[in-house]
């Protein structure tokens, strides 16, 4: 009987046991958790970059290759849709007061803009049957989008200002991660 | 009676030599410590490794913006004023060449962007220029021209954005070359 006592574990074994798993344990998930949230936050920053770097590029390329006309920023770019009038005032004239979108037509005549819609940038074109095509997607935030113009003198192309941020509330960490992006151009086709 | 004893005596031997052999020797103990410090320094090492690889990885993308930023206000300032001419050392600065000339006739001139969004030139000289942006980074665009009669032809650009890693200063650096015939 004596012998077959000794094969299981005392009670003292078992609580040090249990007291190096519970000191253990915790630091090892703690540890993880680390690592998990770091990757996570790479990930997010990753993901603003490439939504942020993909929306500014796609809005400048667009308007300063097939912009010919800016007209009417004041008005929201929905119809009815305004006149062809380049509404760019010439220097030393202030510039617009930075709408949140921006409302043009290229060489055919054919309308395109791009505006807020919720937390998104969206492009719209009537003339080519395009409604809320949007350039960053919703795991993303984007705030201050705006857009103004001026000419710099009388003949030359509208140079057109944008500017936005894009953030990303990470988590439970409520300082958000953000990007600012900010640009000026001409029109290559006016 | 005395082989009762005996028995006895036996009976107690061998209980003791049982208890003897259920308890690990030092060299097992030995062994067995040993293998296990070697995973939790290994496990500590990769930990720590993949948490500095990560931060550093953070510090990259946000430092690979920054210059990126620059960058693109510099073109912007280019495209749309690049003037040509020198500054000669009096009177408004007029245009992008002449912004970057201003230390002419030694034409290298350095500027601290700690700024972001970017709104305008800052003074030209890097000498107060902290690891302020972000609380972190600090970012130097230094600027080369190539003047031919008076004229400058082509500004060469080195954008980098530094940030402190422990002890070491990294840096991202892109250079760009500006010219009226892009």
């Amino acid at each position: 009987m004596g012998i077959k006592s000794k094969k299981s574990f005392t009670i003292i074994e078992m609580v040090i046991v249990v007291g190096v798993l519970s000191f253990t344990l915790p630091l090892l998930f703690s540890i993880i958790f680390l690592i998990l949230r770091q990757q996570t936050n790479v990930y997010s920053l990753q993901e603003l970059k490439n939504q942020g770097d993909n929306a500014f590029s796609t809005i400048q390329s667009t308007i300063k290759q097939d912009g010919v006309n800016i007209v009417n920023p004041s008005i929201t770019p929905f119809p009815p849709y305004p006149t062809i009038i380049d509404n760019c005032p010439t220097y030393p004239t202030p510039s617009l007061t930075p709408a949140p979108y921006i409302f043009l037509y290229d060489s055919q005549g054919k309308d395109f803009s791009y505006y807020m819609v919720g937390s998104r940038i969206a492009s719209n074109s009537a003339a080519n049957s395009i409604s809320n095509y949007f350039l960053t997607s919703d795991k993303i935030s984007i705030s201050n989008l705006q857009f103004s113009c001026y000419h710099s003198n009388q003949f030359s192309p509208p140079i057109v200002w944008t500017s936005f941020k894009v953030s990303r509330i990470v988590g439970t960490d409520p300082t958000p991660v953000y990007m600012q992006y900010s640009t000026k151009f001409q029109l290559r086709n006016y | 009676m005395p082989h009762v004893i005996h028995a006895q005596r036996r009976a107690l031997n061998m209980k003791k030599i049982h208890i003897a052999k259920n308890a690990f020797s030092l060299v097992e103990v030995l062994i067995f410590v040993v293998v296990f410090s070697l995973f939790f320094v290994t496990a500590a090492t990769i930990v720590t490794s993949t948490l500095r690889i990560t931060t550093e990885n953070q510090n990259k993308i946000k430092a690979n913006h920054y210059v990126e930023e620059l960058g693109e206000w510099l073109r912007s300032e280019k495209e749309i004023n690049w003037g040509g001419t020198i500054y000669l050392g009096s009177g408004p600065i007029n245009s992008f060449t002449e912004q970057v000339t201003i230390l002419n006739p030694n034409p290298v001139t350095d500027f601290c962007f700690n700024s972001s969004p970017i709104i305008e030139w800052p003074s030209s000289g890097t000498a107060n220029c902290g690891f302020s942006m972000d609380g972190q980074f600090r970012r130097i665009a230094t600027f080369s021209a190539t003047i031919s009669d008076s004229y400058v032809n082509q500004i060469a650009a080195n954008i980098s954005t530094e940030w402190h890693d422990g002890a070491a200063v990294k840096v991202t650096t892109i250079r760009k070359i500006f010219s009226i015939w892009e």
